[in-house]
C-alpha cells in the first residue's frame, strides 16, 4: 500500500492499472481527460501495458469500448457531461448487450450554458438504461469504486456495464491523500472477466440481432436487464463485505448514513456535497438539533428498501438535487422522485422536500445546508412541507 | 434449421443473455428473418453479359447472391445495388418492383 497526495482522476487511472485493464478508449473532454491523459502517461512510461485507443468522437469511443467487452477485454473508457450525451446510443446497447465496459463519468453541467462546473444530469438522465451507477465522494472512494464496478459489472450473474461517477472539479481535480492498494490485493479481489458469449470467429455467434422481424424477443430481453439489475443489489453487497476484508476500508453498500437513527430530519445527497451536509448536521447536533444525512452510493440499481429502512421514523426528509428534470411532477429534480416514490410505502410517508443546489458548479456551503435543515425540522414539527421545492443559493 | 429459435418461442429465462443465437454458417439460411421484403429495386441479370467472376457474390452484404446460379436471393435480398456497383461488366440492373407482378 502506497500512500500518495493526488487528484481524482490520478487516483481512477491508478484504479485502472490496478484493475490490469486490457483495452482503453479515449476522447477528451474535461474534466475525464485527466484520466485520460494519466493512462496514456503510463502506458508511455512503461508502467502499464494495454490498448489504448484514441477515438474520432465520443459515439465510436463507446462503440470501441463495447466491442472489445464483448471480445473478452476488460475494458475502461470514460467522458463527462455533454460527451457522454454524444455517446448516448452506444450507451443504450452496451447495457442491452451485457457488455461489462466500466466507465468514469466526471460529472459536468449539460451544454448550454458551457460551464465545467458539476451537474449530475449528465448520468441520471441515464439512469433507465441499465448501466449500474455509482456515485463516489472523494479521490479514495473514486478509485474503489472503479475497482468494485469491475467486480460486480463482470459477474455472471450482472453483465452490465457500470459508470463510477465523480463530481466534476470537487473530486477530480482537488488535491487528497489516498490509500493506492498493491496490485496482490486487487487480485485477490477482482477475479478474471470471463464470459460465456464471446465475439469469437473460431464460435461464430450472433449477439443481439435483430431476431424476428415483430420483436419477438425484445420484450423478453427487457425482462431479462431487469434479473440482472436484481441480481446486482446481491453482487453489490458481497463485493463490499470482499471489498472490506482485502483493503481494510468498510464500505456500506448502497447508502452511508450519518447521524440518521433518531434525526428527526434527514438530508439525502449524492457526491462530494455530502461532506458540507455532515459538517452542517454535525453543528446543528451540538446545539440539540436531531438532523442527519444519508450519501447515495448506489444509484441504480436503486437503494429503496434501504431508504425505507433508514428514513421509517424521520418526520422529514429533503432531497438535495444538482441536477434538472423540467416539466417533472411538483417540479422537482431526479433524486428527489426517486426517493419520494420509495418512501411512500412506508406506512407514514414523511413530508420530502427537494432542495436544487450547486447547479453548474455553484459552492454548497455549510449554511447552506443549516439552512435546509432549518426548513426540514420546521416540516418535522407540523407535519408538512410548506413548499415541495426550494432553489438554495439562487439570485433571485 | 432454427438457428437456437425453436418454436414454441423461449422463456426470458431460458434466453441466453445479450439475445445470442448460434451465426448462421456460411452459405445457410436464416429461416426466421427473411429481409427480401425490404426491397424496392432487384437486381436482374444478364446472363449474356455476365463472365461468372463472382465479383457479385463477394461484394453482396447480405450474401444473398447465390454462388452457383449467380443470382439474387429474392427472399433475402434488400435491393441495396451494391452487386450492380461493382459489377465490372455492368450485367446487373436495379429495376423497380413495380415492374414486376405479385409472385413474378
Amino acid at each position: 500500500m502506497v500512500r500518495r497526495v493526488v487528484t481524482g482522476v490520478i487516483a481512477i487511472a491508478n484504479a485502472v492499472k490496478l484493475a490490469d485493464v486490457d483495452v482503453i478508449t479515449a476522447y477528451p473532454i474535461r474534466p475525464y481527460t485527466g484520466v485520460m491523459n494519466e493512462l496514456a502517461r503510463m502506458i508511455a512510461d512503461g508502467e502499464f501495458d494495454a490498448e489504448y485507443i484514441v477515438s474520432d468522437c465520443e459515439h465510436s469511443q463507446f462503440e470501441m469500448a463495447k466491442h472489445a467487452s464483448m471480445a473478452g477485454a476488460r475494458v475502461f473508457t470514460g467522458s463527462a457531461g455533454i460527451g457522454f450525451a454524444y455517446a448516448y446510443e452506444p450507451i443504450v446497447v452496451t447495457a442491452s448487450d451485457r457488455a461489462p465496459v466500466v466507465a468514469m463519468l466526471g460529472d459536468r453541467t449539460l451544454d448550454d450554458p458551457g460551464c465545467f462546473g458539476v451537474e449530475h444530469t449528465d448520468a441520471l438522465a441515464d439512469r433507465d438504461l441499465g448501466w449500474i451507477m455509482f456515485f463516489a465522494e472523494n479521490a479514495q472512494e473514486a478509485l474503489d469504486l472503479t475497482l468494485m464496478a469491475y467486480r460486480v459489472a463482470e459477474d455472471a450473474r450482472v453483465l452490465l456495464p457500470a459508470l463510477v461517477c465523480c463530481d466534476g472539479h470537487f473530486i477530480t481535480h482537488v488535491y487528497r491523500p489516498i490509500e493506492i492498494p498493491e496490485s496482490a490485493q486487487v487480485k485477490a479481489f477482482l477475479p478474471p472477466y470471463n464470459r460465456q458469449y464471446l465475439l469469437d470467429p473460431d464460435r461464430p455467434v450472433s449477439i443481439a440481432p435483430q431476431v424476428g422481424s415483430s420483436g419477438e424477443h425484445a420484450y423478453e430481453f427487457r425482462r431479462q436487464m431487469v434479473e440482472a439489475m436484481g441480481a446486482a443489489r446481491e453482487v453489490i453487497s458481497r463485493a463490499s463485505e470482499g471489498f472490506g476484508k482485502i483493503f481494510g476500508r468498510k464500505y456500506p453498500p448502497f447508502i452511508e448514513e450519518y447521524m440518521v437513527q433518531d434525526a428527526d430530519a434527514v438530508l439525502i445527497i449524492l457526491g462530494n456535497m455530502s461532506m458540507n451536509a455532515r459538517e452542517a448536521a454535525r453543528q446543528l447536533r451540538a446545539k440539540g438539533e436531531k438532523v442527519g444525512v444519508v450519501r447515495i452510493r448506489a444509484y441504480r440499481p436503486f437503494p429503496d428498501t434501504e431508504l425505507q429502512r433508514a428514513l421509517a421514523s424521520a418526520r422529514a426528509v429533503g432531497v438535495v438535487d444538482c441536477n434538472f428534470s423540467y416539466g417533472s411532477p411538483m417540479g422537482g429534480g431526479i433524486v428527489y422522485h426517486d426517493v419520494r416514490s420509495s418512501l411512500y410505502e412506508l406506512s407514514k410517508p414523511p413530508p420530502v422536500v427537494d432542495f436544487f443546489a450547486g447547479l453548474g458548479g455553484r459552492e454548497v456551503t455549510v449554511e447552506d445546508f443549516i439552512g435546509m435543515f432549518r426548513i426540514l425540522l420546521t416540516a418535522a414539527r407540523t407535519r408538512k412541507a410548506e413548499k415541495n421545492v426550494y432553489w438554495i443559493g439562487l439570485r433571485e | 434449421m432454427s438457428y437456437g429459435l425453436k418454436k414454441p418461442l423461449p422463456s426470458w429465462k431460458e434466453m441466453p443473455p445479450g439475445v445470442v443465437v448460434p451465426a448462421v454458417p456460411l452459405g445457410g439460411k436464416n429461416m426466421w428473418y427473411k429481409t427480401g421484403n425490404w426491397r424496392s429495386l432487384r437486381p436482374v441479370v444478364d446472363k449474356k453479359k455476365c463472365t461468372k467472376c463472382r465479383i457479385c457474390w463477394l461484394y453482396c452484404p447480405d450474401s444473398a447472391i447465390r454462388y452457383e446460379l449467380l443470382e439474387a436471393d429474392l427472399e433475402y435480398c434488400k435491393g441495396c445495388g451494391i452487386c450492380s456497383r461493382e459489377c465490372p461488366v455492368k450485367a446487373i440492373t436495379m429495376v423497380s418492383e413495380m415492374r414486376f407482378r405479385p409472385g413474378e
